[in-house]
């Protein structure tokens, strides 16, 4: 395929650089969800997730109910359910890794598909299995989400640190935050000037063999890696000219431990009763 | 986030609970260590340095370039911190663009996130270590044989991450060995080859503008003999269970059997208790009454927070 295709395919990063802002998921606003702790919601949305994937694969019954408290607390968060849905639907093709489990589970045949020489089966047990992995991960997806819809990643980076995550890591998460949109520019515009660079006339092979396009590639990456390497040098030095000494510091979380209290109470009870409900019910 | 869906990343929903937990543990040992061994070494300079290659590395991922058939190639980039990071701090800086890929973009999950660290940080960057030594040892330290030795860390990085993966959707059982283990493996195999070319492409060109940083002691040439041994073994290991586990899958049964894990990998936590006879819980009634309960909760938090966000942009519209 000519290098001119790329140019034609309109994604985000080669035309608009500037756009990339876009690509932070949190909506600001001021609801009772934003103003929670960040800590608070990652703990309840871990807790969402850990009890999604625990409930017994037939609680086909306690899906709905995990569905509506997430799109109840969306609403109410005033975050657009659209844009949720619409994200959340970015993971089904690794859906595709699942399907064959709909032919191997032993179990009461549903329905068979002939398939050339050999017939595959659809059993029950397979359904089951492969319709609860995949709601699972659309609601996981979907609790995700809304977490980073409703929580800025700086808030984010502090319920880390206050969770005890590793010093080291937070940091670096925080740096790679602060450049990653400048970073993603940067390599916007080497795709942009090799769109630009590159020709093709219709009914005409262009671009060379795929060695010399990945070596193309390879430098962009190449250069890319130098720039970002150079960039650190310099944000070193403006760091340690505002003294870093090896240490990041930032301002304390918010506290509200009255709060934090009775959400996380309010939630690991719901959770532990949906757990119970979906092991009756299964 | 606009890339191709990298089809390593699993999302939560996929393994099970215990699966997710049991990597995890592993992942935050080898963490723990890598923490310890570049805290040893660690410069001011590295924290600033390992957060914009991370941010690099992150946006590296969109870098692509035409296969066939509209399919293309782009970086991972484990391989390529590797050999410019030194291999502990490419576990960390892979570490951080995983984590921060599940936590804001969903690209992976989070309860599937030590599972996906130990992919694509710790398998990604111990094989890219382990290959990149070896293939030096036998081909040859000159400066024209990097790039030889990068292509062939970035397909085994990819290649036995994808094994890795694999094996651990088979464990869960969200797909079975004898499918996922070739699937994987064949897919990743070609997705490899794009790596490793613009792997050796990126070694070209640091090679030719700064060759200093491929010959510093801080990259993949310094030894460390515990990753050196311990991406081998990973390698060797994934690579002749994988063939073995997928033409026998009755094999991993068993021997998941023997050790009593299938079944408590497979299903919930709860199947590892067989009859939990908890008096009068088993009733249909207690769980209506429950899903009652539930139900009055989630009606009265939904209209208690609409009377507050009412409240509270009717504050914001007079200006208070």
């Amino acid at each position: 395929m000519p290098e001119t295709d790329e140019c034609q395919k309109r994604t985000i990063w080669d035309c608009e650089p500037h756009t990339s802002l876009i690509l932070d998921p949190y909506q600001p606003g001021n609801s009772a969800l934003h103003q929670l702790s960040a800590r608070t919601k990652l703990l309840l949305t871990l807790g969402y997730i850990l009890t999604t994937t625990t409930m017994p694969e037939t609680a086909w019954r306690v899906y709905p109910i995990l569905l509506v408290i997430i799109l109840s607390t969306a609403y109410l968060a005033g975050v657009r359910l659209t844009r949720l849905i619409k994200r959340s639907l970015f993971v089904s093709p690794f859906l595709l890794a699942a399907l064959p489990i709909l032919f191997m589970l032993p179990g009461e045949p549903l329905w068979t598909i002939p398939a050339g020489s050999f017939v595959l089966t659809v059993t029950r047990p397979g359904v089951e299995r492969f319709l609860s992995i995949g709601i699972k991960i659309w609601l996981c997806v979907q609790a995700a989400g809304l977490l980073t819809a409703v929580t800025a990643m700086p808030a984010l980076l502090a319920a880390l640190r206050g969770l005890r995550a590793p010093k080291i890591l937070v940091a670096v998460a925080a740096l790679m935050w602060r450049y990653l949109f400048v970073i993603a520019d940067e390599a916007a515009r080497l795709m942009r000037a090799r769109s630009a660079r590159s020709t093709q006339l219709p009914e005409h092979r262009s671009g060379g063999t795929l060695a010399w396009r990945a070596k193309v590639a390879g430098g962009m990456a190449g250069s890319l890696f130098l720039r970002s390497l150079e960039r650190s040098e310099n944000v070193f030095h403006a760091m340690q000219a505002r003294g870093y000494d090896g240490e990041s510091r930032s301002l304390p979380e918010k506290k509200e431990t009255k709060e934090r209290a009775l959400a996380l109470g309010v939630g690991g009870f719901l959770f532990l009763c949906l757990l119970w409900l979906g092991i009756l019910w299964s | 986030m606009h890339y191709s869906p990298a089809p390593m990343h699993i999302p939560d929903g996929f393994l099970s609970t215990l699966v997710s937990i049991f990597f995890w543990a592993i992942s935050i040992g080898i963490l723990f260590i890598a923490l310890r061994r570049t805290n040893q070494t660690l410069k001011d300079k590295d924290v600033p340095l390992m957060g914009v290659l991370a941010a690099a590395i992150f946006a590296g991922q969109m870098l692509n370039f035409a296969v066939t058939g509209g399919t293309s190639g782009h970086l991972l980039g484990a391989a390529l911190a590797t050999i410019l990071l030194g291999p502990w701090a490419a576990i960390l800086t892979m570490t951080v663009v995983v984590s921060v890929q599940a936590l804001i973009f969903q690209d992976g999950g989070l309860l599937a996130l030590g599972a996906n660290i130990f992919n694509m940080a710790v398998t990604g960057a111990a094989v890219s270590y382990a290959v990149y030594r070896l293939t030096r040892s036998l081909i040859g330290t000159g400066k024209a044989k990097i790039p030889v030795a990068g292509f062939a860390a970035a397909w085994f990085s990819i290649f036995i991450a994808s094994l890795s993966c694999a094996l651990q959707l088979a464990l869960s059982g969200s797909s079975p060995a004898q499918i996922a283990i070739p699937a994987m493996a064949g897919i990743h195999a070609l997705i490899g080859i794009g790596e490793g070319l613009i792997t050796a492409g990126a070694l070209v060109f640091i090679g030719a503008a700064r060759p200093d940083l491929l010959e510093q002691e801080s990259t993949a040439e310094r030894s460390s003999r515990g990753l050196l041994i311990g991406g081998t073994v990973l390698s060797l290991l994934l690579a002749a269970f994988s063939p073995l586990a997928s033409s026998h899958p009755d094999g991993l049964e068993w021997v998941a059997e023997q050790q009593n894990f299938l079944d408590a990998a497979r299903g919930p936590f709860f199947n590892l208790i067989p009859d939990y006879a908890v008096p009068g819980i088993h009733s249909e009634t207690l769980a209506t009454i429950l899903a009652g309960v539930i139900g009055v909760i989630i009606v009265l938090a939904v209209s208690l927070g609409i009377a507050r966000n009412r409240r509270m942009s009717e504050t914001h519209d007079l200006g208070l």
